[in-house]
Parts: C-alpha cells; structure tokens; sequence
C-alpha cells in the first residue's frame, strides 16, 4: 500500500475551454499542455503533497468533455471533499453559466463538500471579468475564491495545497465526510468460505 | 452551446443499461460515439430520480421527441425519414399517493405528549453518564454533563450535547436526528476497519459500505441502540411537507437491482476498470416469509450455524446438500429432466422449511422452475458468497440509476460525445434499409451503425405483438420490515401465495444514499398479471401495517408502474444490417444478462475487438504533448483522432484480477 495518510477527491466542474485540464496538469504534472483538445482516456489525475509533515493524496477528476452539452453524470459528484469551479476571466459567457452549475452542484454534491470558485487565464490581457466580480459572487455563494493563471504557473499550486490543508483540518476535526470513511474495497473482505477465488477476465 | 459534431462511427441513443455499456466498449477500442438522449437525464428507463422528480417523470411528455426544424433538413434522393419512438412501448399502470397528512401543522399536537418527550430526553441523557447541566429545550429541561470515560463516551456527550442545544432553537424532530448523527460519528471513531479506509482508492477496486464489516465493541452497541430508541420516542409524525423537504436525499430506482459480488457483471465491471466510477454497499441479509414472518435466510456457512432458524440435524444436511450441488455437473440431474428443482428437493427428503429457503431464497426460483435452473442458480448464488460482507449480493450506493452512468463516464473519458436533452426526431435510413444518421432539431447526423433502446425504435420497424410488463412498487417507509441491531439493506424474496411466482424486494435505508435518514425504501418487482397495483397487493398487505402502532412499518407514500419487459419476445422487425435495438430492463435480480445482450450487440459490431477490454490507471499514462510519433502510436491502439497519451497497459495486465482475490 502506497504511503500516504488521507486521500480526498477533487472534482473539476465549469464551461468547455475554461482550463479545468490545463490547472489539473500544471499542478500534476508542472506543465503547460499546448494545444489542447479534449482529453482522452484520462479519469482523474493523482499527486500526493505534504501538509503539516503529512503525505496526503489528491485524486483530481476532470469531466471528460461531458460539461460540453450539460451532460456531466451525477455519478461525476458523488463523494466529492473538493469541487472546483472554474470560469475563465477572459469570458463573460462563462461565468453567466456559474449559477447553473452551482444549482447541478446543490443538487448532487454533499453538501458538506468544500467549493472553490476559481477565475483562470489571469494572464490573458483581454479580461472582462475584474477581480472584484468573481470575489463577490465567490463570498454570496459561501466559496473560496481564487484567480489562476495554468500558463503562467500562478496560484495553482496555490489552490490545490490549500484544498489539501483545509481537508487535511476538516478530516482531522473529525468532520470527515460520512462515505469516505465508510466505503472500501472488495478484497479487503474476502474471506475463505467460497472455493472459487480467481476472476477472469472476459475476452 | 457548441452545435454537435456531425460525423460519427456509431450513435448511441438513449443511455440505458445496455445502450451505456455498448457505447463505452465501442469508445473504449477508439471509435467515434455520439451518445445522444432527448431526456435531460441518464439511465432512460434504468434511472434513479429524487421524490420531486419521479412524481413527474411519467406526467410529463415521455421525451422531447418531436419535429421542429426538421422539414429543413435536406436528405438524399433515396432516404426517408422514420419518426423515433413507437406506440408499442408505454409505462402503464402508474399510480402514486401519499399516506400521511399534507403539513406538519395537520398533526392534533397532542400526538406529541411531554411526558414521553421528557422520558426520552432522560434517557438520551443517562446514555450518556450525564449528571447535570442546565440546557432547556423547547419542551423540557435536560440535563446534561459529559463525564466522559472514553473516546466513544466523549463524543457522544458532546453530540447530545449539541443535539440539545439544537433543541433550543429547532424542533425536536431535527434534535433527534442529531443524536442519531451523533451515534454515527460514535461508530465511526471507534471502529478500527473504518479507520483503515481513509485511504481509500479508487483504482481498480469496488468500494463497498463496512456494514458488513464493522466490529463494534457489544457494550457500545448497546449504548447505541438504546440512543436510537429513546431518539425515535420524540419523533413527530411524518407529513407530506416534511418528506418533501428533502426530496433531494432520496435516489428511488426505475429499475432496482442486486448484483451477484462474483457474478460476470461485477467480473466486468472491476476487469474493465468501470468499478472505479461507481460505490457498492452489501446487502446484509436475505429474507424470506414462512409461517407469517419474515425470517433471515441462512446462506452463509456461518450463517447456517448460527440460524436459530433451523435445528442441528438440518443444519448438516443443507451444508451437504449445498456441496452436493455446488460440485454436480448436468450429468447428476439427468433423471430430472423435465421436473421442477423443487420436486429434486422433496425426494432428499428435506423437511418444508429447508426446502422453502433453498427453493425460494439461494436458488432464486420459485415452484415451476426446472431442476437444471434450480440447481445453476444455486451455483451461481455459491460462488458469490464470502466475497462481501453474509449475502451474494452488492447494491449500488445512490441506488442503481448510478450504473449506467459509470459507463457513460467510461465512453466519454474515451472521447465520446455526450448530449443530453435532444430534440430527437427521425432516423435517416437509404432504400437498402441502411441506417444513415438522424436528425436533432435542424441537424442531420450521419454515423456508420445506430444503437438505440427498444424506445426509441420507430414503429415501421417493430413488431406490434402482445408485450410483458415488470410490475413495480416503490414504497417510502418508516421502518424497517425487519429491526435488527444493525442496519442493513436487505433482500426480501417472496414467494407468491400459490408459489408460481417469485417477488423480488429491496429496501434500503439512509446508509445506501437512497433516502433521508430515519426512513426506508422499498422495491418490488414482480411479473405483472392483472396490475401493478393489484399484483403487489399481497406483499403490501404482509409486510406493511396501516396502523402507527403496528410493528410493521407504515407505508408514507407509494408509488406503482409497469414497464414493458422487452427481453423475452423478440419485438423488432427490420431488414437494417447497421441497427441495433437494446431491450430494456429485464425481470432478473441482477444486470448479468443485460451485460451479455451488450457484448453481443458489440460483437455484432465489431466482431473483432474485445468488449471493454481493461482501461489504464491514471499512473499508467504517459503524456506525449510534443511527439508525433506518439501520436501515430495511440492512433494505431485506436485511440480516436486527439491522440495525446498513450497508455502503457502491458506490465500491469493482471492487476485488475489482484483487487477480487
């Protein structure tokens, strides 16, 4: 088993080509991706940071192109720590649509979960959402706010440390999310009544 | 929003069970999908929906299907257009009603007498070696001081504390809850398995509620239970009003269903690396109706021994007539042809009970069904056992509207085009029969083969002949058919009175996602025959009480349908070599037959790739944003046409098997 103390899942929500895979892989990975598309066969992206002299392990999910037609699963949600709300500063369109993602929020997160708004792309010059927008909006919704920059590596290392201690304090407050601790894995339960204990693959 | 694309390898249409799983496998071996459904939600027929969204799903047109802008559409000399959708499929029966009154105001408040509040809170507070505090609710003075000894004790005191507090400014309903939350947080703190899975992994693995698993020291169980009961005497009536308000906690499945923890389905699911998506709890027990009560069948090895339900001599003979049975081959039954498992049953001379719990409950089967069936579900229902928690069966956590969504996330990971809430209107098909592509509003998309549920399927090209239906029954409760020391989602299978049939019931309770807390689901599923409500009525009158003081549960609000069964008669009619109709659900308990009629739609497609073949773990990717090669590489792999990772799946080929053994 890997070493680490806490695992908590961040999911990414917000518009199509706001930077959600962009911020996932700056942070995961250190780098700008150029030219992206949509992502293939890519889930959920890990990286394990320290906080307070504890490994703790991030399992970022990106929504696999469904945001495009408003098709994300409710599935996507379920046992989400963190949700990230993503819109880019350079497109008004894209924040319009945040109460309608808050609302697909409302109605399939925990509403324990942590939110996040999170204004990307601050190095663009042609901003047409100023700081104080997203702040406002980010402070009526009870989220924390945050403009990033994926191109420029600013504040995303930032954002996804900061979820990580704020869980990390959430989970050590006993305030743990009811399923995570809750759920786990098949074979942690195997026992030996049944004879049969291999599983085939199909063809 | 960004119009579709109008070019693809394959439309799916609908995201039902079969249509989900037949989309993810043809995205997963890199072909172009557009997974496309004209309602604003996934699962079709095979969804979950919360209480304000069932009451309507039916009431409102079926889909969006309709002709605006269509006309516009320009076809070829040779294609016609066929309208989606046909007369022959239709929910029916549908009936909904609540059981209890409209507000929470409706209630004569003298329901609630002081004195039992008072009692209660007493309790709640010598629970918890509580001596004295002054903290006032609403109604009476509790007092509370947390002369905590241990851990458990601590929290509890503090919790009960809050809970009271609560009550300062909150009614008491909401005040016991809290104490209920309490109890929980207890459980959770000192439970050493739940420590263990703050490292929880999603990888590879079926995540399954401890529920099974949990070591509770028996004092502190004690303690809990207690807490619950004495939380439960303050309870104010349920009313419309208070349901309602947490329309959003409930999940109520269309289609319920188990699934076997070694069955090929689970088997797929974990091989294919789908399980990652979804979450499981164990179903906890199995219940079965003999002489006028509910009795847990004994399934288990440990289970059979430790049954009061059966004595010692029948104890050895099932254990030997299960390994009979578990190591016969066809061959050992040959002098059955042609008889019911049942009557193989009575000539081992088994005695009625035995013979009722092995005929109605491990074999799945009812009085008519043959020996050969009798004696494979026995087998089936075997090897599933000791996997998880007593029983063979996993249940999906936020009910079983959650399974098919996990492949549809699987498709579009692979690069399929999702959309939902589509005005759907036609097919587009040449004179050769050939299906060409379908028309969305006022755009014509083309693709190479079309899978779409039996729904959607059009009339010209369905066979209008007498059609089966599911009977269902959902049910919201406010007890379990069962107490038990421990919650539990249970599997009730009921046999009907004269045994020709078999009932297939579920109910589940706040720990499974499906429902707020204190409240229970049920599901019944059985064959219809006159109607929905009429075939349940003999379950309902059995299990459930009308009368608040009963100890069977209160039936709060129900809610009856039938859907048509597609699966045993084949209904389509059609010359098209590129289109594929799903049936819908099935009358099983478990999706392995579902899963099997979408492998074979598959292969009809693509007869020479693998179904859902293992996807890599995120750790496996490699990311090559600069190298062309690379990108010829998954191109090869059939990795679609925004090839930039390429998965690096060769040494890791048998972990997927690690996480069943």
């Amino acid at each position: 088993m890997e070493d680490y103390k806490f695992l908590f899942k961040v999911v990414l929500v917000g518009n199509a080509g706001v930077g959600k895979t962009c911020l996932v892989r700056r942070f995961t990975q250190g780098l700008f991706p150029p030219g992206q598309g949509a992502t293939i066969g890519v889930d959920f992206m890990i990286k394990t940071v320290e906080v307070d002299n504890e490994r703790v392990k991030l399992q970022i999910w990106d929504t696999a192109g469904q945001e495009r037609f408003r098709s994300i699963t409710q599935s996507y949600y379920r046992s989400a720590h963190a949700l990230i709300l993503v819109y880019d500063i350079s497109c008004q369109p894209t924040f319009d649509c945040l109460p309608d993602w808050l609302r697909e929020i409302e109605e399939y997160a925990s509403s324990k979960v942590l939110r996040i708004l999170v204004g990307n792309k601050i190095d663009r010059e042609d901003r047409e959402i100023p700081r104080h927008v997203g702040e406002d909006f980010a402070q009526q919704h009870n989220m924390y706010f945050l403009e990033t920059s994926a191109k420029e590596a600013e504040n995303v290392e930032k954002l996804f440390m900061q979820i990580a201690q704020d869980l990390m304090e959430q989970a050590r407050s006993k305030d743990l999310l009811r399923y995570d601790s809750n759920t786990t894995r098949i074979e942690g339960k195997t026992s030996s009544i049944s004879d049969s204990n291999c599983c085939s693959k199909l063809a | 929003m960004d119009t579709l694309p109008t070019e693809f390898d394959l439309i799916v249409v609908g995201t039902g069970l079969i249509e989900s799983a037949v989309s993810a496998a043809a995205s997963r071996i890199g072909k172009r999908v557009l997974h496309i459904d004209s309602k604003d939600y996934y699962g079709g027929l095979w969804a979950s929906f919360n209480l304000e969204n069932i009451e309507t799903v039916f009431s409102k047109p079926q889909s969006n299907i309709h002709n605006a802008g269509s006309e516009d559409v320009q076809l070829d000399a040779n294609q016609k257009k066929l309208v989606i959708g046909n007369d022959l499929f239709e929910i029916i029966d549908i009936e909904q009603a609540w059981h209890v009154l409209e507000k929470d105001k409706d209630y004569d408040s003298s329901l609630l007498k002081t004195k039992d509040v008072a009692e209660a809170a007493l309790e709640v507070s010598e629970e918890c070696n509580a001596e004295s505090v002054d903290a006032v609710t609403k109604e009476v003075p509790v007092a509370v001081e947390a002369n905590a000894e241990s851990l458990v004790d601590e929290i509890q005191a503090i919790a009960v504390q809050e809970a009271i507090e609560k009550n300062n400014d909150v009614d008491i309903q909401e005040g016991a809850v809290a104490v209920i939350e309490a109890k929980e947080n207890a459980e959770k703190e000192t439970d050493p398995v739940l420590e263990v899975k703050e490292e929880f992994n999603a990888t590879n693995d079926i995540h399954v509620e401890a529920e099974e698993a949990q070591i509770v020291e028996e004092e502190h169980l004690n303690n809990v239970t207690s807490l619950e009961v004495s939380a439960a005497a303050v309870f104010k009536p349920w009313s419309q009003e208070s349901i309602m308000k947490q329309s959003r906690k409930f999940n109520l499945d269309l289609t319920p269903k188990v699934q076997f923890s070694r069955g090929e389905f689970v088997k797929l699911l974990v091989s294919s690396n789908i399980a990652r998506y979804a979450e499981y709890i164990a179903i906890g027990r199995i219940l079965t109706y003999l002489d006028g009560k509910l009795i847990p069948v004994p399934c288990s090895r440990s289970n059979i021994f430790s049954s009061p339900h059966v004595n010692v001599i029948e104890k050895r003979v099932l254990m030997k007539l299960l390994s009979t049975l578990m190591d016969s081959t066809d061959k050992d039954f040959s002098e059955y042809d042609g008889k019911t498992f049942k009557e193989y049953l009575q000539d081992r001379k088994l005695s009625p009970e035995l013979i009722h719990y092995i005929v109605y409950s491990i074999a799945l089967s009812d009085d008519e069904t043959s020996c050969s069936d009798g004696v494979k579900n026995v087998k089936r229902f075997l090897a599933s056992l000791g996997i998880i928690g007593q029983t063979p069966f996993i249940y999906s956590m936020y009910g079983s509207g959650e399974i098919p969504q996990a492949f549809c996330r699987l498709s579009a990971v692979f690069g399929g085009t999702y959309a939902l809430n589509q005005p759907l209107s036609h097919f587009i098909y040449d004179e050769e029969h050939n299906f060409k592509g379908l028309i969305s509003g006022q755009q014509k998309i083309t693709a190479s083969n079309l899978v779409t549920g039996f729904e959607y399927a059009p009339n010209e090209m369905v066979e209008k002949k007498e059609m089966s239906y599911i009977s269902r029954g959902i049910f919201i409760t406010d007890k379990s058919v069962l107490e038990a020391d421990k919650q539990k989602t249970s599997l009730i299978l009921m046999p009907s009175k004269d045994g020709k049939t078999l009932c297939h019931i579920i109910e589940a309770g706040h720990w499974s996602g499906v429902c707020p807390k204190d409240l229970y689901i049920v599901h019944m599923s059985a064959r219809r025959t006159a109607s929905a409500k009429e075939d349940l009525k003999y379950y309902v009158d059995t299990l459930f009480s009308n009368d608040p003081n009963d100890t069977k549960p209160n039936v709060l609000w129900s809610f009856y349908f039938a859907i048509p069964d597609t699966n045993d008669k084949d209904y389509t009619q059609h010359n098209s070599k590129n289109s594929f109709f799903c049936p819908g659900p099935d009358s099983d308990l478990d999706y392995d037959n579902s899963i099997q009629k979408a492998s074979k739609i598959f292969d009809e497609i693509y007869p020479d790739s693998e179904f859902l073949p293992r996807a890599p773990d995120p750790d496996e990717i490699i990311f090559c944003d600069d190298s062309d090669e690379a990108a010829e590489e998954v191109k090869e792999a059939g990795a679609g046409d925004l090839p930039q990772e390429i998965e690096k799946t060769e040494e890791k080929q048998d972990s997927a098997e690690i996480s069943l053994n």
